[in-house]
């Protein structure tokens, strides 16, 4: 009896062992999608980044995937959180074995991502974070899209200096993202001789106006207020500007985007969002390649609404990804990022290179385009908008 | 420093302060007559904001029509919270009813936010001004929301605090404070007068939200602070104590805005949290103690 029972517990196993495995998943390329899907992240962006991402993959899986396999989206919640965005990454590398990482957004969850990821040796993409440590790490895994925070001040200066700002006052949220921009546009316009006043304030904070009422009784008052946050202080500041009586004589500039396409910012302000100014890296001057206009065809095609300046970057990725793995013969993350170093492509808004010299420029794109426009009339879209840079 | 803007920063502390006091006024109700805390105190005024909302942008009424009613239905949900949740704390009569209350709460928090995120979307939303315009009030401009959730504030602190005193159901919850078993003896019905009172801690957080959602905009995410002033505001003023809650949200509104200036304005919520510690340490019965 008991040498039956043994015998039936090796067939048993022999059986598990000799079986084909089924199908062979591991014969897809698996490319890991970690971005806000729930609050408190920005999960009207993270959804924005999903669809974007999922449109590049369909295309790519239409045209026979990557090396002749098919490619598979493995998708993760960050939550807005370090914490949770760096969790996910390791889940993403560690148990579905992805061969690179797209769609980080917030840049303070970003700078934990990309230390995960440098650390797993796995390929990281950053198509719309900005602080600059994101890079100065000079890893070797680490690749950015996205403009970054010492850039974007140097791009925006130009402009201040064409207006005629000489007292500029920022008011960022104390995030890796707000205080990065300030102290890189505070030190960049001290270079070309304009005084920058910086307050910090906490991302979630509602009541600005001490600050406001601070700016507003300095002896030099600011000619301009730039706006650089995320949350709610993004409405609540202009808002809270024209409350005090700060503005209009202090001119806002207000970063970055979203009063052109915010449906939140004429129902904030109203009449008092006319003449408010916003930098952008997107408007009907931005010269796109031929990938560039696919893609602005395609994406409202299917999801019925215009691609934001930050999808083109992100559907970047996913192409620059396919590129890379097709040179190199291999989706092995490590080849994939000795790989990535040569990449030279075409892409939406220009042709990517990753720049490798000194600071945060280590595997970083430089090719962006700013622009500046201001609203000129009530509950008009940004693409109605004056473009008055450059 | 000029004057004049001391001043105004002192006036505005105070405005903020008096909101404070409204939003921890329920948490005072709550802690003397259930004794427990709510984690969950800053979703219903999050809820009583985006009620005040859609009351007045897809219901069309006047504010004065959305804000009680952005108060009645926070009280209903607050009711019904306590009816289904909160109710073991009382009828099982448990050994330790904090405990039991800060798990569900919790819980409550993340069911709340993530229910809102899915029902209203992620938008920060703003009902049309109440009182459109700006007044000038002892030489400073303030906006008619302003004025109005300053005097709505005062009417509800003072309201609440002569409805304790003088009413039969406030002096009902004060002997329940003082013990649930002398209540019971005089006739309070325990398990009765706790929906009310979660309700009406509830109505009030609420109200506090619908007064101020055209000024700090209503999101999914915008129970958060508001609920760490109303703490700040019971230690600071003490627990059990609604004069408490008025100075004490007071005091915190006026040294946050001018620490935000004179001290550092990145600091601002932790300056505040600094004063409420140190009432922590060295006045822990806070300005008026544990009852009133």
């Amino acid at each position: 009896m008991k040498s039956r029972v043994w015998f039936l517990v090796i067939v048993f196993f022999g059986i598990l062992v000799l079986l084909p495995a089924g199908t062979k998943a591991a014969d897809d390329i698996k490319i890991g999608l970690v971005t806000p899907l729930s609050a408190p992240g920005d999960y009207e962006a993270g959804k924005i980044n999903v669809q974007t991402v999922e449109l590049a993959v369909e295309q790519l899986n239409q045209k026979g995937g990557i090396l002749g396999r098919k490619v598979v989206l493995v998708k993760a919640d960050d939550e807005g959180k370090p914490a949770v965005g760096a969790t996910a990454v390791q889940r993403v590398i560690a148990n579905d074995k992805v061969s690179a990482i797209v769609g980080a957004w917030h840049g303070s969850v970003a700078v934990a991502q990309a230390k995960i990821a440098d650390k797993m040796g796995v390929p990281i993409f950053f198509h719309y974070s900005w602080p600059d440590d994101l890079t100065t790490m000079h890893s070797n895994y680490v690749f950015r899209i996205s403009p970054y925070n010492s850039q974007i001040a140097n791009l925006l200066v130009p402009f201040l200096v064409q207006k005629g700002f000489k007292n500029v006052a920022v008011m960022h949220e104390t995030t890796a993202y707000g205080t990065g921009f300030a102290e890189a546009l505070a030190k960049a316009g001290k270079a070309k001789g304009i005084n920058v006043i910086l307050k910090g304030f906490p991302s979630e904070a509602q009541d600005l106006k001490p600050q406001l009422l601070e700016l507003k009784a300095m002896k030099t008052k600011a000619d301009l207020l730039v706006v650089s946050s995320v949350y709610q202080a993004m409405y609540l500041i202009p808002k809270q500007a024209y409350e005090v009586g700060l503005a209009p004589d202090t001119k806002i500039l207000a970063g970055w985007d979203y009063p052109g396409w915010s449906p939140e910012w004429w129902e904030v302000m109203g009449e008092k969002g006319v003449g408010v100014m916003y930098p952008t890296f997107d408007s009907p001057k931005l010269k796109l390649m031929s990938l560039g206009e696919q893609f602005k065809k395609a994406f409202p095609e299917k999801y019925k609404f215009d691609p934001p300046i930050y999808a083109y970057f992100l559907y970047d990725e996913v192409m620059i990804i396919a590129d890379a793995m097709t040179r190199a013969k291999s989706s092995d993350p490590k080849k994939l990022a000795e790989a990535l170093k040569a990449t030279r492509f075409n892409g939406t808004t220009g042709v990517v290179t990753f720049e490798r010299k000194d600071g945060p420029v280590w595997n970083q794109w430089t090719g962006h385009q700013l622009f500046v426009l201001q609203l000129t009339a009530l509950k008009q879209a940004g693409k109605d908008a004056a473009i008055i840079y450059p | 420093m000029e004057c004049g803007m001391f001043f105004e920063l002192v006036v505005r502390g105070f405005a903020i302060g008096l909101v404070y006091a409204l939003m921890g006024l329920g948490l005072v109700l709550l802690n003397g007559v259930l004794r427990i805390i709510n984690f969950a105190h800053g979703e219903f005024y999050m809820l009583g904001g985006y009620a005040a909302y859609y009351l007045m942008t897809l219901v069309g009424l006047p504010f004065f029509l959305a804000i009680p009613g952005a108060m009645v239905a926070t009280f209903v949900i607050g009711a019904i919270v306590e009816k289904l949740l909160l109710t073991p704390i009382h009828e099982k009569q448990m050994e330790k009813p904090m405990d039991y209350a800060l798990i569900i709460t919790l819980g409550l928090v993340i069911l709340l936010r993530k229910l809102a995120a899915i029902v209203f979307g992620p938008f920060y939303r703003k009902p049309p001004d109440y009182i459109p315009g700006d007044f000038l009030v002892l030489g400073i401009n303030l906006s008619g929301n302003m004025i109005l959730t300053l005097i709505a504030s005062a009417i509800l602190v003072l309201g609440m605090a002569y409805y304790m005193r003088k009413t039969w159901r406030g002096r009902s919850w004060r002997a329940i404070t003082q013990s649930q078993g002398g209540a019971k003896i005089m006739g309070v019905d325990i398990s009765r007068e706790s929906w009310i009172a979660f309700g009406t801690a509830c109505a009030l957080a609420g109200g506090a939200g619908a007064l101020v959602a055209p000024l700090f905009l209503v999101s999914p995410t915008a129970g958060g602070p508001p609920l760490l002033k109303s703490y700040e505001v019971l230690a600071i003023g003490g627990m059990g104590s609604i004069g408490g809650s008025l100075l004490g949200g007071i005091l915190l509104g006026v040294t946050e805005t001018l620490g935000a200036v004179y001290i550092s304005s990145a600091y601002k919520d932790a300056i505040g949290f600094v004063f409420m510690s140190l009432f922590l340490l060295f006045w822990p019965g806070g300005l008026f103690g544990q009852k009133q």
